[in-house]
């Protein structure tokens, strides 16, 4: 095998054809990383921040038909998805039902969907949602005994969701 | 008379698995637990650890002994995870994802490895324990230096608050049980991780049909005899690295589905006790160093992770303690690799005492005692 010669056009052959496995093999791996990419959309039924929209008294949201949350004025839930596109139905008391499809972009982990804007259908309802980072106490990072919260859970206490009436921090336009 | 030779000759060769099968059925009642519940543990520990087990076989058939070295895969697999958990790539898409980006890593180690080993023929399982160390080392220090500094780190979650390195335990909520649930049978009290059962009977058909393979032909004539080999044109070298690389991948793989079943990681030390465990799980299934097959995992799994379901319960029940049930599964364990290569070493001189007073007698020839040495 290793005394073998090989004649340059079976050497460019292989090498061409391990080119192409290489570029397949990080192509299955951007395929995984893009379906598999999960999000958390905070659905968020409060006055828009621009007042555009007002918040709607009553409804119930249902995220690529999962169970639907019933949220009233001023309230704020979550679902987590995999995936960037995503169905969104709403059913406002005594209003019509909206279906919508929604994009999260791909690098964003944690979005707010602001249900009065998706209504009302103006764009963009969809938003990256900034968490407040604090820099780690003094005497935090020198202990080994901890644990890694739960990756759906809001990066800081009261970031998001927010129980209603809680300041939080507003999203970027 | 022949009855009898026959039956203690069937003692000596399952001895080990007698031994456990009689603790572990002694150890049911005390513990008091179900037989439905033990049934159903089992049912997960065997999705959960068939296949690091089956990662074994091909070292052992390419006379490698028992791959130590298979902490590198896990390692890889682990690294592989914890990218997944820093992208936030869940689901299944997560496990494959993190198995894609560990592929390379568990290649290269494996490669590593088994040019290693080609150094140190005859001390294949001493010199892999050790070098898991080695790379151990490696891996702690990209996980908890390199790691948020070096290499970046998105997820705030999974970095220690010193802003670099990696947490002691990472939450694996985000993959946990994915492949287990894909497709979950549920029979009366039982519920089958079948797509988990799927992947390792795939992995058993694959080393079957990789068995009668050239290749495969070649790693057995290599475990057979290196010498011969050489002789007849098989590069026992490469065989051989072949052998660790696959073996190490397998590691990487099976290491992603044990960490997706348990939920959680211990990023430091959970690919410390995965050789180990995998190794007793083998040994107590009937194989030894030399020869080991697909049925050996299957057996050794459940006997063991019997014994280990009943044990702490039973040393509780017993010993108002369960915490000597826990050290009974550190005792159990080591003891098994003891028993079973002090077991494969008598026999091995028996067999070779044997062979030698057969040849004085006249009764042997040198070509029998080559092949009963093995």
């Amino acid at each position: 095998m290793s005394g073998a010669v090989v004649s340059p056009q079976v050497r460019t052959r292989r090498l061409v054809v391990r080119g192409v496995l290489c570029v397949v093999y990080v192509f299955l791996i951007g395929l995984a990383f893009t379906l598999g990419k999960g999000h958390t959309i905070i659905l968020d039924n409060k006055d828009a921040e621009d007042g555009s929209a007002k918040a709607l008294e009553s409804l119930s949201i249902s995220v690529d038909g999962k169970d639907p949350i019933d949220l009233q004025a001023g309230e704020r839930d979550m679902a987590k998805v995999r995936g960037q596109d995503h169905r969104v139905e709403v059913v406002v008391k005594d209003g019509p039902k909206v279906e919508n499809r929604i994009t999260i972009p791909l690098r964003e982990d944690l979005v707010l969907l602001s249900i009065p804007r998706l209504v009302a259908g103006l764009k963009p309802a969809v938003v990256p949602f900034a968490t407040k980072v604090e820099p780690p106490a003094a005497d935090q990072g020198t202990s080994n005994a901890f644990t890694s919260p739960d990756p759906g859970a809001p990066a800081q206490p009261g970031a998001a969701p927010a129980a209603p009436g809680t300041p939080a921090s507003p999203p970027a336009p | 008379m022949s009855g009898k030779r026959s039956l203690g000759r069937f003692l000596r060769e399952n001895a080990v698995i007698l031994l456990f099968l009689i603790i572990t059925i002694l150890a049911i009642r005390p513990s008091g637990l179900s037989l439905v519940y033990i049934a159903q543990e089992l049912i997960t520990r065997l999705g959960r650890d068939s296949f690091l087990v089956l990662a074994l076989l091909l070292p052992i058939y390419a006379g490698m002994g028992l791959n130590f070295g298979m902490t590198l895969g896990a390692m890889a697999g682990q690294f592989g995870l914890i990218l997944a958990i820093n992208y936030n790539v869940i689901g299944v898409d997560g496990l494959i994802f993190a198995a894609l980006v560990s592929l390379p890593v568990s290649l290269l180690l494996g490669y590593v490895c088994g040019a290693v080993l080609n150094h140190a023929k005859g001390r294949e399982m001493v010199t892999g324990y050790i070098l898991a160390f080695f790379i151990n080392g490696l891996y702690q220090f990209v996980v908890l230096y390199l790691m948020g500094s070096v290499i970046p780190v998105r997820s705030r979650t999974i970095v220690l608050s010193r802003g670099y390195g990696i947490r002691n335990t990472l939450n694996l909520d985000s993959v946990r049980l994915s492949l287990d649930n894909l497709l979950a049978l549920k029979l009366g009290p039982f519920t089958f991780p079948i797509a988990t059962f799927l992947v390792i009977a795939a992995l058993c058909l694959f080393i079957i049909w990789f068995r009668k393979t050239k290749l495969g032909q070649d790693m057995r004539s290599v475990g057979f005899d290196m010498q011969v080999a050489n002789s007849a044109g098989v590069p026992v070298d490469r065989t051989r690295i072949i052998a660790i690389i696959i073996s190490t991948v397998l590691a990487c793989i099976g290491q992603i589905i044990f960490l997706q079943n348990m939920g959680n990681m211990a990023t430091y030390n959970a690919h410390d006790q995965t050789s180990f465990f995998a190794v007793a799980a083998i040994l107590v299934g009937g194989a030894s160093v030399k020869k080991a097959n697909i049925p050996n995992v299957f057996i050794g799994v459940i006997l063991l992770h019997g014994l280990f379901v009943v044990s702490p319960n039973a040393g509780q029940k017993l010993f108002g303690q369960a915490m000597i049930g826990e050290y009974f599964r550190q005792f159990i364990g080591y003891a098994v690799i003891a028993v079973s290569l002090v077991l494969y070493a008598w026999r091995a001189r028996r067999e070779a005492d044997r062979l030698r007073e057969g040849l004085r007698g006249g009764a042997g020839t040198p070509a029998m005692a080559e092949g009963g040495a093995k």
